[in-house]
């Protein structure tokens, strides 16, 4: 089951967020994505300009691969079109099914779904996404993409059981990397 | 075992000679942080040493955290880069005190920290500094620049500093710290604090100098002697020996004052720091020296050899093979293991001495075989040197790495060691190290590219992982993103650093700060690299650590700061109000909730961040969350009050870099959320009206033109509301609130903002809002505007958790799009009228299609009267000057017809003073229509129906005004609808006409049906009655007179003509013969075919019959009797009687027997002598006509003369008017004639 779906635009601000409803705690996929930008934007990266070509832009993979070392918890993968809009898509390790093949084209099929979505002529760029047809798309590729156990990932491999006692902070849990 | 790890490590530090710095402490005064920095600085200047003419390069390493200066247990092999070859210890010897005792003091530290570095110390120093009071120095600080003065306000502060007198020597006497101390003593017991001038002097012990070494240095003796020794005595220091000679310097007092002429006073700062750097020149050169001097020169390649020679230092890693006896049979793991292990160590030395191509190529012979042997650690640690070996060939291969490292190249930090030196210095460099490189050095094959490192450093760190050394592990993760940092590889360091993130460390202790310090030094590297949000991350990760159970104010403190520090990443700022429409709101909320748990000592701060994050954020955080904001916030304001203004930051030892953070006011917007904000129109009998300025003439000259003139086109505002308030009259707003919090909300003082608070006086309303799930909470809030003109609305003002708020309407985004009117016209004060009527109420709710302020109602027979008393109260402020009373209803003929009042009674009540009252009398005729179709048989003879009333519905208009809204066309409206039930009474069920007697007149021949079951008589002209029984019929003659109708009249004109002749002029009542109940039938709707049009109409022209030149025959007289045969002069005068020339009438005169049925009489018994029987004539307005004739009856009888007109297709005949009696004549002449005529 793929965990989280992100969908950022060119300002890096939150356009669809959706986590898989298994998720206990789902403010730090928000954390994980937010902070994976910084590697998003890092990758895609203007390569420089080579003799012969037009623009550096104009070489570069839309999709960027894994983000993070492939000995995390969670593979998170970026992507990133040119108008800067970001896909960014967690999904556990131990979901050995998904190859780096399917990644690519789940996301060449969230790129056209957003495509389409984009075409809505009263949709505003850089609103959050309301339309009910992408939001069911997504929804369907979280469902759609294998069936896990993890449930609540950990971000680090921390323990933090001192947060138990700090009742106003829900945020990060870090959980121990077995 | 101690794994705290070292964060600032790099990859450098493999290729380094290890120097632990030590601060011994004898006194209560640690260094001062700037002083300490200074002397530091100025201890680890030199990191390089340099060959000249050579690439050689040997890097010193400096290490002043003792927690990472590594001891590891005994049998594990310690890796050459982190043992500690050199030590340096620091004393800061205090004023005032025992030299004595304190040197004492130093040594015997000095000698424990010699014993515990024993096993791998190669060269130490044991640096005193002094801090001096000097009163015979006050005179050279008068001396001092003016820089000098900031240095003597730090001493105030009781900081010591370094006295920059000039003129001091820098060797002093060896007997003047004795001195020196003699009047520290005295001047402190005197004058303690002020102006205390504190010299700094450096104590040296100097064991290298040839001066000091006559001296016989106790401390350093042994290293003395092993350096003074040469080659051969190079051997670890021994425990046992080394203890023996430091306890005895201990115990030696005449040792002691020895040390104590080695001190050397330096009081200039530079020239201090210079002392320093020759000191440490000196020092790192003697151990280069010794460093080379131990380093093996080859390894074995045998398993069961040892090290060629004895090398002491490389005894330690394990046991040696014995060789007593009988032969050990090493299994081949164990021999790959031990030789891979040498290779290693031997690399690794060749690493530090400047050799890292060797040392390349022995790495990556050990990795092989290390891997083989399964050896974990040594293989980690093999990798790891690999990697670090690699690294420093690599800017041999990378140009670009090379520039970049020499602009990075600072010469201050190098030592160049010119042949011509090292020959002087030739007593250190006793080893004969060879300044060249052999050629084959250089060879490249196991030099590691970039990649190549990047991997090998991963593996090291897995392998460290496996061996459970996760210090280890996390020191390789930060090496490894150091390094790619440095190389420009952001996306490897990144790898590297969320390695670091995982790993666990065991067997640390709990209240230890690993884990913050990690996380502070992760986020410091993605700074560093760039990745802002991952270092905003890790610092909130470290800032939660830091508030923990059992944290302090002192981490609290931190925890504030680091989180301030990573609100930028998070589109946040304090300083402004932050907006969920930037950024990421969940997770600014999450930050900003983290945030405030750190202040929560800082109430003002703390509740002001609360209300922040609820009003900002209150979409995004869960009801458990908003529980616990809105508990923390109300415990701090039912404790400390609301903060009021804005709030800063007090000083509760929290200090920020940048002076601190201060909320501003925060207006809440959202608590309570405000979905509607309507200003709402009076009621609507309260509106003002404004009545349109008449058009002074055309402004075009056309009568309609398109082009519209800028007056016109000037619309009104679009802000403005398009309804009118009253000055001095209440109004309303009407605001939709909903509380999206989880708790129930006091909201106080609930009033509205206008542009110029004295215009307007506005209610305040106190409510308590439900919680969350409540729908929208309408509350309705009244003012009243106090002057004329446009009113501007600016927003609304409340108070919840006792901070005042103020919301304007244009900082609200849910009005962003539908915008409430922002200004409201008020009208000047105009009266107000109440209406009461002396008619019941209606009892059910009928549309009248508009507002009425109230309803009257009646039943009613049709045909009634009745009259409705009405009563205008003003009970406003102003008189009512004027006042209009219209009557409006679907169908106004009907209304025209049965309504009516005094509108002359009502102007001369005018003015109405404010509580006076005027009446008006509504005079109320039920005139339905009478006309019916008549009761069947079937119908009558079952049960009695119900009658169904018909309705007569009508509204009263009164407009009226008064005042100053007089002056300026303002009025009102006040509508009040009439609604009676109209039963039936009677009904006509047919009419028909005939001729009356009198030509003139004619009668109405009506039947009337009785509709009630009660007995009614019907009174008609002439005075007459009928009573007819209930739901009975009968038939009535009226008698009325005939209509004069135009004869241009079209049959519809005509026909309405004698509609309202007839209702006009013929009275028809009807009477309950049991009740006093009567009325008036209307009978203007019953319908007229043509024929009995003409038979009503009256004929256009009045015929006179004159006969005998003077006897007017009139109508019903027995008219004229005349002799058979007798020619008689009937004159027929013809009048006009309308007012319009008849041109072409065609009169026909005949003559009819009365007895007889046919129309017209034969010639032969009345001749009509003239000839006008059938003429055509002409008649002028009013103008009249005789026709002349005669008359001879020829038979007996009663023959009546018609006279028949016709004109424009119309005909008339005036019958009956002439009546002429023809008698016989007695005697037998002409008569007798005529009646033999007749006989015939």
């Amino acid at each position: 089951m793929a965990l989280c779906i992100g969908v950022m635009g060119a300002e890096n601000q939150p356009l669809l967020i959706k986590i898989s409803p298994n998720i206990q705690d789902p403010i730090k996929f928000h954390f994980m994505l937010h902070s994976a930008l910084d590697v998003v934007e890092e990758k895609s990266q203007p390569l420089p300009k080579t003799p012969g070509s037009i623009s550096g832009a104009d070489l570069r993979e839309l999709y960027l691969g894994l983000l993070y070392p492939s000995s995390d918890e969670v593979r998170v993968y970026g992507y990133c079109a040119n108008t800067r809009m970001k896909m960014i898509l967690i999904v556990e390790a131990s979901n050995t099914t998904l190859r780096d093949n399917e990644i690519r084209t789940m996301f060449r099929r969230l790129h056209v779904a957003y495509s389409n979505m984009i075409m809505n002529p009263f949709y505003d760029v850089g609103q959050p996404i309301s339309s009910k047809s992408f939001h069911d798309f997504v929804d369907s590729m979280i469902a759609a993409f294998g069936v896990g156990k993890l449930v609540n990932p950990t971000l680090y491999s921390v323990e933090m059981e001192y947060f138990e006692d700090v009742p106003t902070l829900t945020g990060i849990r870090l959980l121990l990397r077995s | 075992m101690d794994q705290h790890p070292d964060f600032k490590c790099s990859i450098d530090d493999n290729s380094g000679i290890l120097v632990a710095i030590h601060v011994i402490r004898t006194g209560k005064t640690p260094f001062a942080p700037a002083q300490w920095e200074q002397v530091l600085e100025a201890i680890t200047r030199y990191r390089l040493l340099c060959f000249e003419n050579t690439p050689r390069e040997i890097h010193f390493r400096y290490q002043v955290r003792q927690s990472c200066l590594k001891q590891d247990p005994p049998g594990t092999p310690q890796p050459i880069h982190r043992r500690v070859f050199g030590l340096i210890c620091l004393a800061l010897g205090e004023a005032g005190s025992d030299v004595e005792a304190e040197k004492r003091e130093i040594l015997h530290q000095y000698n424990g920290l010699l014993v515990h570095y024993g096993q791998t110390v190669l060269d130490t120093r044991c640096i005193v500094f002094r801090n001096s009071a000097a009163e015979t120095r006050v005179g050279q600080v008068e001396e001092e620049d003016k820089a000098e003065a900031g240095l003597s306000e730090r001493q105030k502060n009781g900081r010591p500093s370094i006295n920059q007198s000039t003129n001091q020597s820098i060797n002093q006497p060896i007997n003047q710290p004795t001195n020196q101390s003699t009047n520290q003593s005295t001047n402190q017991s005197t004058n303690q604090s002020t102006n205390q001038s504190i010299n700094q002097s450096i104590n040296q012990s100097n064991t290298s100098s040839s001066l000091n070494r006559a001296n016989g240095l106790i401390i350093n003796q042994s290293i003395t002697n092993a350096n003074g020794l040469g080659f051969d005595l190079l051997r670890p220091v021994h425990k046992s020996l080394s203890e023996a000679n430091l306890s005895s310097a201990a115990a030696n007092s005449s040792t002691a004052t020895k040390i104590a002429k080695t001190y050397i006073e330096i009081q200039i700062r530079d020239a201090l720091r210079e002392r320093i750097s020759q000191v440490m020149e000196d020092f790192l050169l003697a151990l280069f020296s010794s460093v080379e001097a131990k380093r093996p020169m080859s390894v074995p390649d045998k398993a069961d050899k040892d090290w060629k020679g004895s090398n002491p230092s490389l005894d330690k890693l394990e046991p040696p093979v014995k060789k007593d006896g009988f032969k050990f049979d090493l299994g081949n793991a164990q021999k790959k293991k031990r030789l891979g292990g040498m290779r290693k160590i031997f690399a690794e030395w060749l690493l530090i001495a400047g050799l890292p191509y060797p040392a390349c190529q022995y790495f990556a012979q050990a990795v092989d075989m290390l891997q083989s042997a399964k050896e974990i650690l040594l293989l980690a640690a093999a990798l790891e040197g690999w990697a670090a070996a690699s690294y420093c060939v690599l800017p041999a291969a990378d140009s670009q790495l090379a520039l970049k490292l020499t602009a990075l190249d600072e010469p201050d930090r190098k030592i160049i060691l010119t042949r011509t030196k090292a020959a002087s210095l030739n007593g250190y460099l006793v080893n004969g190290f060879n300044l060249h490189v052999p050629d084959h050095a250089k060879d490249r094959k196991h030099c590691l590219t970039s990649d190549a490192i990047y991997d090998k450093l991963r593996l090291a760190a897995s392998t460290y992982s496996m061996g459970g050394r996760g210090d280890l592990e996390l020191e390789v993760s930060l090496k490894l993103a150091r390094l790619f940092m440095f190389l420009g590889d952001r996306i490897l360091a990144h790898k590297g650093l969320r390695q670091a993130t995982f790993v666990k460390i065991d067997a640390l202790p709990n209240d230890s700060t690993e884990r913050v310090d990690r996380f502070l030094t992760i986020a410091q590297l993605y700074e560093e690299i760039g990745f802002r949000r991952q270092a905003a991350l890790f610092r909130l990760l470290a800032a939660d650590r830091c508030i923990g159970p059992g944290s302090t104010p002192a981490t609290v403190a931190e925890a504030f700061r680091l989180t301030v520090r990573s609100l930028a990443p998070y589109s946040l700022t304090l300083s402004t109000k932050p907006t969920a429409h930037h950024g990421w709101p969940e997770l600014q909320a999450q930050v900003l909730i983290k945030l405030s748990a750190t202040c929560r000592s800082q109430h003002a701060i703390y509740s002001r961040l609360l209300l922040i994050i609820l009003e900002t954020f209150s979409e995004v955080l869960s009801t458990a969350e908003k529980e616990d904001l809105l508990k923390s916030l109300s415990d701090v304001i039912s404790h400390h009050g609301s903060p009021q203004g804005e709030v800063a930051l007090e000083d509760g030892g929290i200090a920020l870099a940048d002076g601190g953070i201060a909320l501003g006011v925060v207006s809440l917007t959202k608590i309570p959320f405000v979905h509607e904000f309507t200003p709402m129109p009076l009621p609507h009998h309260l509106q003002p009206l404004l009545r349109p300025k008449l058009k002074r003439g055309i402004s075009g000259p056309f009568l309609y033109t398109p082009i519209k003139s800028a007056s016109q086109l000037a619309v009104k505002d679009a802000g403005e509301a398009d309804f009118m308030w009253v000055a001095h009259e209440p109004c309303e707003l009407t605001l939709h609130l909903s509380n999206r919090l989880p708790r129930e909300l006091r909201v106080d003082n609930l009033t509205i903002l206008t542009g110029d608070t004295s215009t307007f006086e506005s209610a305040r309303a106190s409510l308590i809002l439900p919680p969350i799930i409540g729908p929208v909470f309408p509350v309705v809030i009244a003012g009243i505007p106090l002057e004329p003109g446009l009113l501007t609305i600016l927003g609304y003002t409340f108070s919840v958790f006792g901070m005042e708020n103020r919301c304007q309407l244009t900082e609200l985004t849910q009005f962003q799009r539908n915008p409430p009117p922002r200004t409201v016209r008020v009208a000047p004060s105009l009266p107000q009228l109440k209406v009461d009527t002396s008619w019941p109420p209606c009892d059910m709710f009928v549309d009248v299609g508009e507002a009425v302020v109230g309803t009257a109602s009646l039943v009613l027979y049709n045909g009634q009267r009745s009259t409705c008393s009405i009563k205008l109260h003003n009970i406003g402020r102003e008189p009512i000057e004027s006042l209009s009373v219209l009557v409006s209803s679907n169908d106004n003929v009907t209304a025209d017809r049965c309504i009516s009042f005094d509108s002359a009674a009502l102007e001369a009540a005018l003015p109405i003073k404010p509580g006076d009252t005027a009446e008006l009398d509504l005079n109320v005729w039920a005139a339905l229509s009478f006309s019916g179709a008549p009761n069947t048989e079937a119908a009558s003879s079952s049960l009695t129906p119900q009658p169904v009333p018909e309705p007569l519905q009508f509204v009263l208009r009164i407009d009226y005004s008064g005042g100053p809204g007089l002056l300026e066309n303002y009025y009102r409206l006040l509508s009040v609808a009439f609604f009676i039930d109209v039963i039936p009474s009677v009904a006509i069920t047919h009419w028909s006409i005939l001729s009356a007697e009198e030509p003139e007149q004619f009668y109405l021949v009506i039947d009337f049906d009785n509709r009630t079951d009660e007995e009614i008589e019907v009174l008609y002209p002439p005075d007459k009655k009928m009573l007819i029984v209930g739901r009975d019929r009968a038939r009535i003659p009226a008698l009325a007179d005939r209509i004069p109708l135009l004869f241009s009249d079209s049959l519809a004109v005509a026909q309405d003509a004698c509609r309202q002749h007839m209702s006009e002029k013929i009275d028809l009542r009807w009477e309950f013969v049991e009740r006093p109940i009567s009325g008036h039938c209307w009978i203007g709707d019953l319908t007229w075919d043509p024929a009995d049009i003409e038979a009503l109409s009256l004929p256009p022209v009045l015929v006179e019959f004159v006969c005998d030149g003077a006897t007017v025959v009139k109508a019903r007289s027995d008219g004229i009797t005349v002799d058979v045969g007798t020619p008689v002069e009937l004159d027929v005068r013809l009048t006009n009687r309308f007012s319009t020339r008849l041109s072409g009438l065609r009169v026909l005169l005949g003559f009819r027997e009365e007895s007889l049925v046919s129309d017209e009489v034969s010639g032969h018994k009345v001749a009509l002598i003239g000839g006008i029987s059938d003429v055509v004539i002409d008649l002028g307005r009013e103008g009249n006509e005789t026709l002349n004739c005669q008359v001879v009856m020829l038979v007996p009888g009663v023959f009546h003369l018609d006279a028949i007109f016709e004109l424009a297709g119309r005909r008339w005949s005036v019958v009956d008017t002439c009546c002429v009696t023809a008698a016989a004549v007695a005697s037998g002449t002409a008569p007798s004639s005529v009646e033999s005529s007749t006989d015939l």
